[in-house]
């Protein structure tokens, strides 16, 4: 079920209507029936393996509580069944067939089965969330919860469970073992949220997506058309996935819930640790403190922590997806971080000279960030290296000119994003809410937002991207 | 470390005031948007109203010229399938002749039989229709947004059947959630106009000719695109589960006007079916509700009608190497699907 479908807002609209009359337990089934109700929709199957890992990372728990000198065997199963079914249905195929292109390679006949394997939405998202679950527990973070509802409705929690944020147990644990009472002030900052996250989808997202889309269906695009595409999709990219986050909070505030920020104004950072702190914040979190920390993180050697920080991104590479592109785009984030690492070491960045060239800064990392989109975007190698060999004064007048339009209908969309970092800024914005407009400015904008989502939304959305990871 | 208790949590409550703050929030955020409606801002209205893209005649005179002897309608299913001046040598004709219209569906070919081909006059001994699998009675397939404008270059300034079918729904009831929020939002109906306004100073702003955005637009033609986006191709097809009859395909489409067209005009039809991309181990098979749509068309046309009907599913020859990208055939092998085309329709093409 999607958040821009009717269906779903006749769905909310029901859950809503039970869920204040009901006491702890009976809005924790609620959300949990809700739940599978909407994870199950489109394909019921889908349910068998939410449930799956849910059942065994609670048994896991349970028994680490029980036996703790089994902590290491139980965290082990957890990780093997987590991991196990995520590799079977996100990686299978491209495993089988890189393993076929290196046997052909070696000049051996033997060709492992593609099969056709459906990938589950959301299962990146729920693995890693029910994992943080078990490794909490396992490093003493987390005690062991004896309610297997709980646990359950923290797994499956709709509003974030098929494309994040990735909550933690620890935080968020404590929120569904508490009843919630209807706050008026809650449900008036969701809808801000709320309102504001299907504008970013429904106008900006859903629109540059069709410059991004064009420039990326040509053969062979020229220089310039081509970095307006990847200015487009690094603009759709953005607001889609930050639109689902808003939504997804909106929602779980209307509900009591508070869910983790997961986007910080990404495309204001200044260095590559910078931007990973503003971006995907919950997956960025989850590796740092579940993969890179427990390598050594930056205490390790230099050498070892060039290393860790390639792992780290290597792995968040092949998180978004089966295919050689994204471990590239993983691995380029890598390098940059340890690049910039490596000269924050060397430089005296705090001097007032370096401080002086923080808007050529930002510019030079707003390029890095959109040439990382192109590898993201672009999943055929050959397509990359071709996009790559470009030249910029090989450009017909026409070319340019049609550069030149994309580029200008890309930034008409682009400008509510602008405006909403400038109120961030200027301090006038706390991330994704509006409190420092005062309640009639809020009221207005808010009107704005709508006016704008009637007139200029796309009539044919397209799915959120994070829903293919 | 977390507390197993169940944790106290300031509470907000809801006060009068917190409610009155959230209804009147809700209240400034929707009620412009109820506001502005033509009863209310009628210059507004007429500020984007939708201006009709005139009426290209061209397309006439060029047919006049032309005066084919086979006459086809389609879009990119049939401009890269049949490639004219080959058929023209294998037919021993001079005188194939595409009306070309990328992109197009049964809304645009009936525009194009009634408003181009009859009053053009010609006698062709043959119009050949390609479509894919049940096109021919999807009335609103590419009609609006980016179709919209060419829609309107093939359209007279009053289309009185295209309006019945495609706008009213042929008298049906317009889904019930689309009237009530038309009614609350009268906003969305002038959508796609303040977009299409949008463009247009946009296009201004950077003082681009119109023959600057046909350039722009020539980009993006088939020829230079790598591949359909899987979103084309999704649209295509219609979930089996939801797939109607023929009869209550038909009942609202433009079926009926084009065969009652060719019929008023002599038009010898010959419907086209084109095979849907294989799979390395044959064609893909139509599941039984196509598979009963495809025989209850083929009977309408063939058995009540008296038209020409040829499916090229299932055509041993048309092999997944034949095939570009989506249902498209490669650009190599056109000559070669040209020659299949011929053969199969030796009798038609008078060989």
């Amino acid at each position: 079920m999607i958040f821009h479908s009717f269906d779903f807002l006749v769905f909310l609209v029901c859950v809503l209507s039970m869920y204040w009359l009901l006491g702890r337990v009976g809005q924790n089934i609620l959300l949990l029936v809700g739940s599978y109700f909407f994870y199950g929709y489109v394909h019921p199957w889908f349910l068998y393996l939410i449930l799956a890992s849910t059942l065994v990372d609670y048994c896991c728990g349970r028994l680490m509580g029980v036996m703790p000198e089994r902590k290491k065997l139980l965290l082990w199963c957890s990780l093997v069944f987590n991991l196990g079914m995520l590799g079977v249905f996100k990686y299978f195929n491209f495993f089988a067939d890189n393993l076929g292109t290196v046997f052909s390679f070696l000049g051996l006949s033997v060709h492992p089965s593609s099969i056709a394997i459906f990938l589950p939405v959301g299962i990146s998202f729920y693995t890693f969330q029910t994992l943080s679950y078990t490794l909490d527990i396992y490093r003493g973070e987390l005690q062991p919860r004896r309610s297997l509802l709980d646990v359950a409705v923290f797994v499956a929690f709709f509003p974030q469970l098929v494309a994040g944020p990735i909550e933690r147990a620890q935080r968020f644990l404590p929120q569904v073992e508490r009843e919630h009472r209807f706050s008026a002030r809650d449900a008036e900052y969701a809808l801000g949220l709320i309102v504001w996250g299907y504008f970013k989808k429904l106008v900006i997202a859903d629109n540059v997506a069709l410059t991004a889309d064009k420039v990326f269906s040509l053969q062979s695009p020229s220089f310039y058309l081509l970095w307006v595409g990847v200015f487009a999709f690094c603009i759709q990219i953005y607001a889609d996935f930050s639109a689902y986050t808003d939504i997804a909070r909106g929602v779980a505030r209307l509900l009591g819930f508070r869910l983790t920020e997961n986007f910080n104004h990404p495309y204001l950072a200044l260095s590559p640790a910078d931007f990973w702190r503003r971006w995907h914040i919950s997956l960025s979190e989850w590796f740092r403190d579940y993969v890179y920390i427990p390598l050594g993180g930056s205490r390790a050697s230099t050498s070892r922590w060039m290393l860790n920080v390639l792992v780290v991104f290597g792995l968040s590479g092949l998180w978004h997806g089966a295919s050689w592109n994204f471990v590239l785009w993983g691995t380029y984030w890598g390098f940059l971080l340890i690049i910039y690492g490596l000269l924050e070491r060397v430089l005296p960045t705090k001097h007032l000279f370096f401080r002086a060239l923080k808007p050529l800064g930002w510019v030079l990392m707003f390029i890095l960030i959109n040439a990382g989109w192109l590898f993201f975007r672009e999943r055929d190698f050959s397509f990359i290296l071709h996009d790559l060999s470009l030249s910029p004064f090989d450009v017909s007048a026409a070319e340019g000119r049609a550069a030149a339009y994309l580029l200008a209908m890309t930034l008409v969309f682009t400008l509510p994003l602008m405006i909403h970092s400038s109120l961030y800024l200027l301090r006038v914005d706390r991330m994704s809410g509006f409190p420092r407009l005062g309640f009639v400015g809020r009221g207005l904008s808010l009107a704005l937002l709508f006016v704008g989502i009637l007139l200029l939304r796309n009539p044919n959305p397209s799915d959120f991207i994070y829903f293919q990871f | 470390m977390d507390q197993s208790g169940v944790a106290a949590r300031p509470s907000y409550g809801a006060s009068r005031r917190d409610w009155a703050r959230l209804v009147v929030l809700v209240l400034l955020t929707i009620t412009p948007a109820v506001l502005l409606r033509p009863a209310i801002v009628p210059q507004l209205y007429r500020a984007f109203a939708p201006k009709k893209v005139a009426f290209d005649p061209r397309p006439i005179d060029a047919l006049r010229s032309a005066d084919p002897d086979y006459l086809f309608l389609g879009n990119s299913m049939l401009e890269t399938r049949i490639d004219e001046s080959y058929l023209n040598q294998l037919s021993k004709s001079e005188r194939a002749y595409i009306l070309k219209s990328s992109g197009s569906a049964s809304a645009q070919w009936y525009l194009m039989l009634k408003n181009f081909v009859v009053p053009s006059a010609v006698s062709p001994r043959a119009v050949f229709i390609f479509f894919r699998d049940n096109y021919l009675t999807l009335p609103r397939m590419r009609v609006n947004g980016q179709y919209a404008r060419g829609t309107q270059r093939y359209s007279q300034e009053v289309e009185p059947e295209f309006d019945y079918i495609v706008r009213q729904n042929c008298g049906q009831q317009v889904s019930l959630k689309k009237r009530i929020v038309e009614s609350l939002f009268p906003l969305t109906t002038i959508g796609s106009e303040v977009k299409e306004s949008l463009r247009g100073w946009v296009q201004e702003a950077l003082a681009l000719r119109q023959i600057d955005v046909r350039q722009i637009n020539q980009m993006f033609s088939l020829k230079n695109l790598r591949r359909l986006t899987a979103a084309d191709d999704a649209q295509l097809s219609v979930k089996d589960e939801e797939f109607p009859s023929f009869q209550e395909q038909r009942e609202c489409s433009f079926l009926d006007p084009i065969v009652r067209i060719a019929e008023a005009h002599a038009l010898p039809l010959v419907f086209v079916r084109v095979q849907r991309r294989p799979t390395e181990s044959g064609p893909l098979q139509d599941s039984p509700e196509l598979a009963a749509y495809i025989r209850d068309l083929r009977h309408f046309l063939v058995d009540e009608h008296g038209f020409q009907f040829h499916d090229f599913t299932g055509h041993p020859a048309l092999t997944l190497d034949y095939y570009g990208d989506g249902d498209h055939i490669a650009p190599k092998r056109k000559r070669e699907y040209t020659a299949i085309f011929a053969q199969e329709l030796a009798e038609v093409l008078g060989k």
